[in-house]
C-alpha cells in the first residue's frame, strides 16, 4: 500500500488565489515603458498575389512609428520539419487564406494602431482558391504551395501484417464513411505579446500566451533570423492552450520586428475574431475504414484511407495524419493493419494539435464502427471491445509497447456506472423523448519523442530559510502541472506544498522543455523533478550524516525532518539540514534533474518515421472507458447529455482532483464536437467567427451528472506510477456519445457535428414523417429485431456470400 | 474598435434628449449591451451617445390607476425577470425575460433596447474586417444580398425575445418626439424592411411599455428555440396570449412568431382556427401547420438551417397551442 502525504492527495492550485484575486499576470498585463501597441492587418481574400504595399499613408500619421511587411524579415521559411517548412514571418508573394496576417503596424495608442493599419494599402490580385481537399488534389487545381504537387503537403502510409490475407481470411467485413468538421480549442486568452527589442545586447525579450516556449523559440529566432540565444522568454500566466498555442504566429514576428525598427516594445493583443479567423484548428477528417473480423467478433485487420483538410500551412499537420493512424488499433489488438492517408493544403487556416491531436477522429470513426460490427455479428458493444481489448504486455503491429493496461477495468466499471446488462438496447421513451447509453474507450501516449531537444529539466535551490523553489521548463497551461510538480517535490523531500514556491519559465534562467503538449509534463518533468530532489537529498544528507554520525544512505526525508530509517527520532529537522549545508558544510544547496523519454521510444521527428508508421510512441499509454446516457428530443432533434461516467487508467492520480478537472474538460471538449461546435465556411470566409455565432457548449451543455473512476495500474516508468490524463479521455467521449444517439435513436451519425437540424432530418428519412408513432419508438420487441435503422445492410458476410 | 471621438451626453428632459437624438450620428443607449457591440464592430458608428436612464420613470415598473403595468423602457431585463408587479400583472412576460442573454447581458440590457434589438444577420453583424472580405450588403448601404440576392430586399432577421411575447399581449408603446409624446401599439413600431426595421423617426425614443394585464381566464405562454440553453438569440420563438380564454367568454387569441423574420410575424388564420367553437385536435395540428407555413426563415444565422426552423416552429405551436387548448378544455368541462 502506498503511503504518500503529498503525492496523491486533493491539494489546492498553487495558483488558485493568485488567479480567483485576478493577480495573476498574463501577457496583454505586461506593460512597460514607452510602450507602443501594434496591429496586425490581415488578408481579405483567401488566396491572392501581393502586388503592392504602401504604407505611406499610414506612417505620415502622427504617432504612427512603423509598419512591418514580410519584405522586412531574412528570406527563410520555417515548420516542423524540413519538407514542411513552408510558413514565412509574414508573406512576401501571396496570401493563402482569409485573416493571414500581411503586415503590421505601431502606434503610440491602440486606437491609433487600429487607425493606421486601415490606412496602409495592400494591392491584391486575386488567385483562384480552393477549399475542398478533395478538389485540392485533383491535377488543375489552383496550387497553394510551389513545392507541393496537386496540394499534398504530408502523406503517411503504413503497411503492417498481411492486410490482404485479414481480408481473405475474415468471416466478415464491413466498410463506413465519416467525416469531421474543423473546430477551435477554445482558450478564452486569445494571443498576445509584448516584445522589447535591446539595440546593445542585439537581444529581444518577449512575454508571449505560448504553451510551448521552446517552438517559439526555435521558429521564431528562424523567421527573424536570430539565434534561440538572442531571444529570452518569460512565460506568463497562460489563459488555456489545449493545443492552441504551440505555433509563432503573424503578431509574434511583428512585434520583435516593430521593436527593432522603432527601439520601443511593442505589444500586440488579437481580439477573438482574429483568432477564429487566423488560428489553427483542428483538422477536418474524411475517413474510409474497412473493418476485417471473425464471426466472434476478433478484430483481423483494418484498411484505412484518410483526407485531411490541412488548409493553407503544414504546421504539425504530418504528426496529425501519423497521431491517427497510429491508433487506428489502440486500445484494441489489431495485427493488420494499412493506412494511407494525405494532408491537403485548402486556402483555409491550417489546421493543427488540438487535444488528443488527431486521434479522436479516427476513434470516432473506428468506435462506433464497432459497435456496429457487433450488430452485423449480433455481438454486445461491450463484449466485441472485451474480446479485443489490449492488455499489459502486448505489443501492436506498428511497435507500440503496452506497458501497464486498465483497459478492462475501465471497461467494467463504465458498463456497471450506465448499467449497462439492463438498460442497453432497451426502449426508454417518456412523451417526445428516447434515452440511450453507449460505451467509447481511447488509449494515450504519455509524452513522445518529436525530434530535436526532447528533455524536461527541473532545478532546484532550497533556501536558508528551508523553503524549496522549483523551475522546471514545461508551462502550466491552466491544467494544473505545477501543483502536481510541485506535490512531486514536495512528497520527495518529506515537506508540505507550503514549502514548495515556483517560478514561471524564463528563457535566461533554465533550458526550455518542448513545451506542454502529447500529454508529456507530468510524466517526463516529473522525472525531471525526481532526479534533481534526488540530488538534494543527497547533498542533504551527506551534510547531516557527518553532524549525527551515521551512514548517509540511512537517511531518509520525513515529515519535515531528516532521520535515520528505523530510528526515526535520531535526527535534525529540514531546516537544520539546510543550514548546515550553507553554514557549515559552506555548499549553497542547489540541483538540477533532466528526464527524457528517448530510452523507450521511437524518434518521430523524423518524417521518415512518421510517413512508414513504426516504431513505439511514447514509454505508457493511458487508458479509459466512458459510459455516457443521452436523451434524444424526437420533435426538436436536441441532445442532452444527461449521464458521463469516466473510467480513466491514468496509472496512479497523483492530483485526483486536477485528473477530474481534465476528465470533465475533456468530456467538455468532445460534447462540443460531437454536438456543438462547427468552424463553418463559405468560400473560405469563417461563418462563425465569434464564440456567440460558433456555439462552444456551456456549462448548460455540460453533462447533468458526471462520475469519475480512477484506476491505479501503477506504471513503471510513469512518476510514482502516473501517465497522462491530460487529453486521452476526449478520444473516447465522441464515439460515447455516438453510440448512446444510435440506442437512444437506431441512427448511426457518420458525421459531424450532430446538429438538432440534422437529427430531425434523419429522424424523418429513416422513419418516415411521422417517425414518432414508429414501431421503434413503441415497441420494445420491435427494436431488438431491427437492430436499428443501418441494420445488417452495410456489412457483408462471407457466409452469406458463400451460400 | 470604438473610435474614440464618441460623446457620451445624458439628458434629464424628454425635450431634450429627443431634441439630441435628432442631430446626425446620434443613438439612444441605455445599457449598451447591444449597441457596443455594434460599435466595435463598425455597423453602428455613432458620434454622440443619448443617454436615456436619467429621463423621468425611464426605470419604474409601476401599476397605473387602471391596473395597466407601465414599464420605463431602461427597466432591465434582470429587473422585469425579479418585479413582484410583473410577476403579478403578466408573468409570462417574467419568463420570457429570463431566457435573454445570460444574466450579465440582463443586469446592463433594457426593455427597450432589447425591444429596439437591430435585424441580423451573419454576413452583416461582422467586423470590418471580415466584412472587407465580402461586398457590402443592402443593410451596409450595398445593392445586394448575400442569403438571398433575388429582389431587392433584405434578408435579416429580428431577434428580440421580448417583442413576441409583448406582441402577443397587445402592448401599447409611449413614444416621446419633439413634438411630444404619442401612443401607439407595438404592431405599430415595425416597418416591416429589415434593412430598416423601426417606424421611430429620427429624434423619437420608446419611454414606456403598457401591458393590459392578464385576468382571470387570460392564459399566455412563451417558447424560444437556440442552439444553447443560454445566451444564444432565438432560432424561432413563439408566443401566444389568450384573453377570456378559460371563463366562458368568447375568447380572443393572439400567436406571434419571433426570429424568422425582421419583424415579428402575427398568424391570424391560426388565431381564427383556435378561437372557434369546437376547436379540437385537428384544428391544433392545423393551426401548427399555419404558424410553420408564416415561418420563412432564411439561412441568415448560425444553427439556423431553414427547413429545421420551420420544422421546430411547428413544433413549438404544437406544443403551446395543444397546452392552451387542453386548458380551454378543462375549464369549460
Amino acid at each position: 500500500m502506498r503511503a504518500y502525504r503529498v503525492v496523491g492527495q486533493r491539494v489546492a492550485r498553487i495558483d488558485a488565489r493568485e488567479k480567483v484575486t485576478g493577480h495573476a499576470l498574463y501577457a496583454d498585463d505586461v506593460i512597460l515603458p514607452g510602450m507602443l501597441y501594434g496591429k496586425v492587418i490581415r488578408s481579405p481574400h483567401a488566396h491572392a498575389r501581393i502586388v503592392h504595399i504602401d504604407a505611406g499613408a499610414a506612417l505620415r500619421r502622427r504617432g504612427v512609428k512603423a509598419v512591418v511587411t514580410g519584405r522586412d524579415f531574412p528570406d527563410v521559411k520555417f515548420g516542423f520539419t524540413k519538407p514542411t517548412q513552408d510558413r514565412r514571418a509574414l508573406p512576401i508573394d501571396k496570401v493563402r487564406y482569409i485573416g493571414e496576417g500581411v503586415a503590421a503596424v505601431a502606434a503610440t495608442d491602440k486606437d491609433l494602431a487600429a487607425e493606421a493599419a486601415d490606412l496602409v494599402r495592400i494591392d491584391y490580385e486575386e488567385l483562384p482558391a480552393v477549399f475542398d481537399p478533395e478538389e485540392a488534389m485533383k491535377p488543375g487545381a489552383p496550387r497553394l504551395h510551389e513545392h507541393a504537387e496537386n496540394n499534398v503537403s504530408a502523406i503517411c502510409r503504413f503497411n503492417f501484417g498481411d492486410i490482404e490475407e485479414a481480408f481473405r481470411v475474415a468471416d466478415h467485413v464491413r466498410e463506413d464513411s465519416f467525416s469531421t468538421q474543423a473546430i477551435m480549442h477554445g482558450y478564452l486568452e486569445p494571443f498576445a505579446i509584448v516584445a522589447r527589442y535591446e539595440v546593445v545586447t542585439d537581444r529581444a525579450t518577449l512575454w508571449a500566451a505560448k504553451q510551448s516556449p521552446y517552438i517559439i523559440y526555435r521558429n521564431l529566432a528562424r523567421g527573424l533570423g536570430m539565434k534561440p540565444s538572442q531571444l529570452r522568454i518569460i512565460q506568463p500566466h497562460v489563459g488555456g492552450g489545449f493545443g492552441g498555442k504551440h505555433e509563432p504566429f503573424d503578431l509574434d514576428f511583428s512585434a520583435v520586428m516593430l521593436s527593432k525598427m522603432t527601439g520601443k516594445p511593442v505589444k500586440i493583443t488579437c481580439d477573438m475574431e482574429e483568432v477564429f479567423l487566423s488560428a489553427y484548428r483542428r483538422h477536418p477528417m474524411r475517413i474510409r475504414l474497412a473493418v476485417a473480423a471473425r464471426r466472434d467478433g476478433t478484430l483481423l485487420g483494418y484498411r484505412c484511407r484518410l483526407i485531411a483538410d490541412g488548409g493553407a500551412y503544414a504546421g504539425v499537420g504530418h504528426m496529425s495524419i501519423y497521431l491517427a493512424g497510429a491508433f487506428l488499433s489502440l486500445p484494441f489488438k489489431v495485427p493488420n493493419l494499412r493506412y494511407d492517408a494525405d494532408r491537403v493544403y485548402t486556402n483555409k487556416p491550417f489546421s493543427g494539435a488540438l487535444r488528443g491531436h488527431g486521434i479522436p477522429q479516427m476513434r470516432f470513426a473506428a468506435e462506433s464502427q464497432l459497435d456496429a460490427l457487433g450488430r452485423d455479428l449480433g455481438l454486445d458493444p461491450l463484449d466485441i471491445r472485451m474480446r479485443n481489448r489490449v492488455r499489459q504486455g502486448d505489443k501492436l503491429a506498428n511497435g507500440f509497447v503496452v506497458t501497464s493496461c486498465g483497459l478492462t477495468e475501465s471497461l467494467e466499471l463504465a458498463a456497471e456506472a450506465v448499467d449497462w446488462t439492463h438498460t442497453h438496447g432497451t426502449l426508454r421513451r417518456r412523451g417526445a423523448k428516447v434515452r440511450g447509453i453507449g460505451l467509447g474507450c481511447g488509449s494515450l501516449s504519455s509524452g513522445s519523442r518529436m525530434g530535436g531537444h526532447d528533455a524536461s529539466t527541473a532545478v532546484i535551490r532550497v533556501h536558508e530559510d528551508g523553503k524549496v523553489h522549483l523551475l522546471h521548463g514545461s508551462p502550466d497551461v491552466g491544467q494544473g502541472s505545477n501543483t502536481v510538480l510541485a506535490q512531486i517535490l514536495a512528497e520527495e523531500l518529506g515537506l508540505t506544498m507550503d514549502d514548495i514556491q515556483t517560478t514561471l519559465q524564463d528563457s535566461d534562467f533554465l533550458i526550455f522543455d518542448p513545451g506542454t503538449y502529447g500529454s508529456r509534463v507530468t510524466f517526463t518533468t516529473g522525472a525531471a523533478v525526481r532526479t534533481a530532489a534526488a540530488e538534494i537529498r543527497r547533498q542533504l544528507f551527506e551534510a547531516v550524516s557527518k553532524e549525527i554520525e551515521c551512514a548517509p544512505g540511512d537517511l531518509i526525508c520525513k515529515e519535515g525532518r531528516i532521520v535515520v530509517r528505523g530510528n526515526e527520532d535520531r535526527g535534525v529537522s529540514f531546516l537544520h539540514g539546510v543550514r548546515l549545508c550553507y553554514y557549515k558544510e559552506t555548499k549553497p544547496l542547489m540541483a538540477h534533474g533532466s528526464a527524457t523519454p528517448a530510452e523507450f521510444t521511437a524518434h518521430f521527428g523524423d518524417p521518415k518515421q512518421l510517413t512508414s508508421g513504426y516504431g513505439n510512441l511514447s514509454g505508457s499509454y493511458s487508458f479509459t472507458t466512458q459510459g455516457s446516457e443521452v436523451e434524444v428530443d424526437l420533435e426538436t432533434g436536441e441532445i442532452s447529455v444527461l449521464h458521463f461516467a469516466s473510467a480513466h487508467d491514468c496509472g496512479y492520480p497523483i492530483n485526483p482532483t486536477l485528473v477530474e478537472g481534465q476528465l470533465d474538460g475533456s468530456v467538455a471538449g468532445g460534447l462540443g464536437q460531437a454536438l456543438f461546435e462547427n468552424l463553418e465556411t463559405v468560400d473560405g470566409l469563417l461563418l462563425t467567427p465569434n464564440f456567440t455565432d460558433y456555439g462552444l457548449p456551456t456549462s448548460m451543455e455540460s453533462p447533468q451528472r458526471s462520475e469519475h473512476f480512477h484506476i491505479e495500474t501503477d506504471d513503471q516508468f510513469g512518476p510514482y506510477g502516473a501517465k497522462e490524463s491530460g487529453e486521452g479521455t476526449q478520444i473516447s467521449t465522441l464515439p460515447s456519445i455516438v453510440n448512446a444517439i444510435y440506442d437512444a435513436t437506431g441512427i448511426w451519425f457518420r458525421h459531424l457535428p450532430i446538429t438538432p437540424d440534422k437529427v430531425v432530418k434523419a429522424l424523418q428519412e429513416t422513419y418516415g414523417a411521422n417517425y414518432l408513432d414508429h414501431p421503434f419508438f413503441n415497441d420494445p420487441a420491435a427494436r431488438r429485431r431491427s437492430g436499428g435503422a443501418d441494420g445488417r445492410g452495410n456489412g457483408r458476410s462471407r457466409r452469406e456470400e458463400r451460400a | 474598435m470604438i473610435s474614440p471621438g464618441v460623446r457620451h451626453v445624458r439628458p434629464r428632459e424628454y425635450q431634450e434628449a429627443c431634441a439630441l437624438l435628432h442631430e446626425r450620428q446620434a443613438a439612444p443607449i441605455a445599457g449598451g449591451t447591444e449597441l457596443y457591440l455594434r460599435m466595435k464592430q463598425g455597423v453602428a458608428t455613432p458620434r454622440s451617445l443619448v443617454d436615456l436612464t436619467d429621463l423621468p420613470g425611464m426605470r419604474q415598473i409601476e401599476r397605473l390607476a387602471d391596473g395597466t403595468l407601465r414599464l420605463g423602457a431602461a427597466v432591465t431585463i434582470s429587473a422585469l425577470e425579479r418585479s413582484p408587479l410583473v410577476a403579478e400583472a403578466a408573468p409570462v412576460l417574467a419568463e420570457a425575460a429570463q431566457r435573454v442573454g445570460a444574466p450579465q447581458i440582463r443586469n446592463m440590457g433594457s426593455l427597450g433596447g432589447n425591444l429596439c434589438q437591430e435585424t441580423m444577420c451573419w454576413w452583416y453583424n461582422r467586423t470590418a474586417l471580415w466584412r472587407q472580405a465580402k461586398e457590402p450588403c443592402y443593410k451596409a448601404g450595398g445593392s445586394l444580398c448575400h442569403v438571398v440576392d433575388q429582389e431587392a430586399v433584405c434578408y435579416a432577421a429580428y431577434r428580440s425575445d421580448l417583442a413576441p411575447i409583448l406582441m402577443s399581449l397587445e402592448a401599447e408603446l409611449i413614444v416621446q418626439g419633439r413634438q411630444g409624446e404619442r401612443r401607439m401599439g407595438i404592431d405599430e413600431l415595425y416597418s416591416g424592411d429589415a434593412a430598416f426595421p423601426f417606424t421611430l423617426a429620427a429624434g423619437e425614443l420608446i419611454s414606456a411599455v403598457l401591458v393590459r394585464p392578464l385576468g382571470e381566464g387570460d392564459v399566455a405562454a412563451f417558447a424560444k428555440h437556440a442552439h444553447r440553453r443560454s445566451i444564444d438569440y432565438p432560432l424561432v420563438s413563439l408566443a401566444v396570449a389568450a384573453r377570456g380564454w378559460t371563463n366562458g367568454a368568447a375568447g380572443r387569441l393572439r400567436i406571434v412568431l419571433g426570429a424568422v423574420s425582421g419583424m415579428p410575424i402575427r398568424v391570424p388564420e391560426a388565431e381564427a382556427l383556435l378561437e372557434a367553437a369546437g376547436a379540437g385536435e385537428r384544428s391544433v395540428a392545423e393551426a401548427a401547420a399555419l404558424v410553420a407555413k408564416h415561418a420563412k426563415p432564411v439561412r441568415n444565422v448560425s444553427f439556423g438551417a431553414p427547413a429545421y426552423r420551420r420544422h421546430i416552429a411547428k413544433v413549438l405551436a404544437r406544443r403551446l397551442l395543444g397546452d392552451l387548448l387542453a386548458r380551454r378544455r378543462a375549464s369549460s368541462g
